[in-house]
């Protein structure tokens, strides 16, 4: 199991924002989003889409979705579940805490109800 | 309380609209017979064919939407071949079906037919277009394929009509080195498309990065062994305009619109529109066309206003899968979604445009340009009240993301902060007054 990355302090990601974990940094070899969600809440996936070269952090962020910047595709912040093509496999998950005002993922640790485990 | 089923359904084309159709319609909780039929067997995404296909980035196999395994845990049978014709039947009293002919020689019965054929290519030049070296369009993966075997540092390709595919297959052949000429027959293209401002910097972009364009209609394509005197000799064909100017090429791509396929429902009977007129199976708002049991989604479908009349084409990839999903919906007795605005985007020369609403200028109205450092990012159409129209977007998916939403909202928009680089997409459409 990967290190937990303290990623930032939750001021630090405004809402409907996102910041890209580097694949080095978080040990999983992906680079993995970490979303703050208009709900408040912070959610995880792995950054790029897939299905092509897009990078989920760059898109919109509304409600506990996120539409990819480049076709549309929307996932499901909490469970990474694909709502819509062209993408048509979900995206992985990894769970978020937030201590002490701190962001903290914890890399490959997928979260419970995740639609690809 | 549920409604009745239908007992079997049989979907006729497998791209987008076709795929989405027999996902949504299992996923709604359809447990009757889904077939669907496909030339190529298992669904294929289209865009990429003039994309990222074409460039090498993207496989054969890449195109499919799901692998057969999928279709099987499903019980959906996906059978390889084209349908010759379908015809109305009676399946038992008062039951009206259809049955199918497929050109593999099998005969289907299903009690509804949902044709997904989509749109396939208009060749504008007549003469010259069975010529080897001369292709049409890019609708399906075989054309692409010829095409990308085709391209080569040296090549010299002309592309005749610059729309969405034309440019894209220019933009790439260009990539890989080909000498590119690219035919529209007015300045600039596809207008209707993008709106007159987008279109010629569009258009623009295509000369900066080398591409020869050409205004005015092509007359004819002959091969050069056939033409005495040619000027250009050593090339195999000779592409010749009507004014009368003509040139070498050694490949034709004629990428001159579509037109929906729609003789299974003409010759079975069914209201269609005028070929003039464009073409398309009529259908009501969710996709029944006008006999029992037989709908029609995605491109090949043609809606209609509340007078009956033909709505104008607007087939792009999304509208067609949100009107399979639609048609699922209704199929079951199910309220298909409120959609928003209309969007589309298209790749070339290396920048993602994305076109969201109308372009078309109204009176009284005005138009907001975005630029920042790295150029325009954004043009937007303002109707009279102020409100937003339409969207062309540079390389800024949250800025057509934005636009979207205030298109839908139909409320006046801020022109001001629509102009600014420094307000983020984001806060557009945030309220303006937050607690």
């Amino acid at each position: 199991m990967a290190q937990i990355v303290d990623v930032a302090g939750v001021g630090e990601i405004p809402e409907g924002e996102a910041v890209v974990v580097d694949g080095d940094a978080n040990e999983t070899g992906r680079d993995i989003a970490v979303f703050h969600a208009e709900t408040g809440e912070f959610f995880a996936l792995d950054d790029e889409c897939t299905h092509e070269t897009a990078s989920l952090a760059d898109g919109w962020i509304e409600g506990d979705r996120v539409e990819c910047p480049l076709h549309a595709t929307e996932f499901c912040l909490r469970t990474g579940k694909v709502l819509c093509l062209p993408a048509t496999e979900s995206a992985r998950t990894h769970k978020v805490e937030v201590v002490d005002g701190r962001v903290l993922l914890h890399p490959g640790e997928s979260v419970e109800g995740a639609d690809r485990p | 309380m549920s409604e009745p089923q239908p007992a079997s359904v049989l979907v006729i084309g497998g791209g987008p609209a076709g795929y989405t159709f027999v996902d949504q319609l299992r996923l709604r909780g359809f447990r009757g017979e889904l077939t669907l039929v496909d030339p190529l067997g298992l669904p294929m995404d289209r865009p990429p064919l003039s994309k990222e296909f074409l460039r090498g980035a993207m496989s054969q196999e890449e195109l499919r939407f799901r692998e057969a395994e999928w279709f099987e845990e499903r019980s959906i049978t996906v059978i390889a071949s084209g349908v010759e014709e379908i015809a109305g039947v009676r399946l038992a009293e008062d039951a009206a079906g259809w049955e199918a002919f497929l050109l593999n020689g099998q005969r289907l019965v299903a009690e509804v037919v949902v044709l997904a054929t989509g749109a396939g290519p208009i060749a504008a030049v007549a003469e010259g277009a069975l010529l080897e070296r001369v292709m049409t369009q890019l609708y399906t993966v075989h054309d692409a394929a010829r095409l990308r075997r085709a391209l080569a540092p040296g090549t010299r390709l002309s592309v005749i009509g610059g729309g969405l595919v034309g440019a894209e297959a220019a933009s790439v052949a260009l990539a890989h080195g080909a000498e590119v000429t690219l035919v529209n027959p007015s300045d600039p293209a596809a207008v209707r498309s993008f709106g007159a401002e987008a279109a010629a910097r569009l258009q623009a972009v295509h000369a900066e990065r080398g591409v020869r364009v050409e205004t005015g209609r092509v007359a004819r394509i002959e091969e050069i062994a056939s033409v005495e005197g040619s000027d250009a000799p050593d090339a195999p064909l000779l592409v010749t305009l009507e004014e009368g100017r003509s040139w070498g090429a050694d490949y034709v791509l004629q990428a001159t619109g579509a037109a929906p396929q729609d003789h299974l429902a003409r010759d079975a009977g069914a209201a269609v529109a005028p070929l003039e007129d464009g073409g398309g199976v009529l259908v009501d708002a969710v996709g029944r066309a006008s006999l029992p049991n037989l709908w029609a989604v995605g491109d090949v479908a043609r809606g209609v206003d509340a007078a009956g009349a033909p709505l104008p084409v607007h087939a792009h990839w999304e509208a067609a899968m949100h009107s399979a999903e639609d048609a699922a919906a209704a199929l079951l007795g199910q309220f298909p979604e409120e959609r928003g605005v209309r969007w589309f985007w298209s790749d070339r020369h290396g920048e993602h445009v994305e076109v969201v609403g109308s372009q078309a200028e109204v009176e009284g109205g005005s138009v907001v340009r975005r630029e920042d450092g790295r150029g325009l990012r954004g043009l937007f159409t303002l109707g009279a009240g102020g409100e937003l129209l339409g969207a062309v977007t540079f390389d800024d998916a949250r800025l057509a993301r934005a636009a979207r939403r205030l298109i839908d909202r139909a409320k006046p928009v801020d022109a001001a902060a629509l102009a600014d680089p420094e307000v983020s997409a984001k806060d557009l459409v945030r309220p303006p007054h937050r607690d």
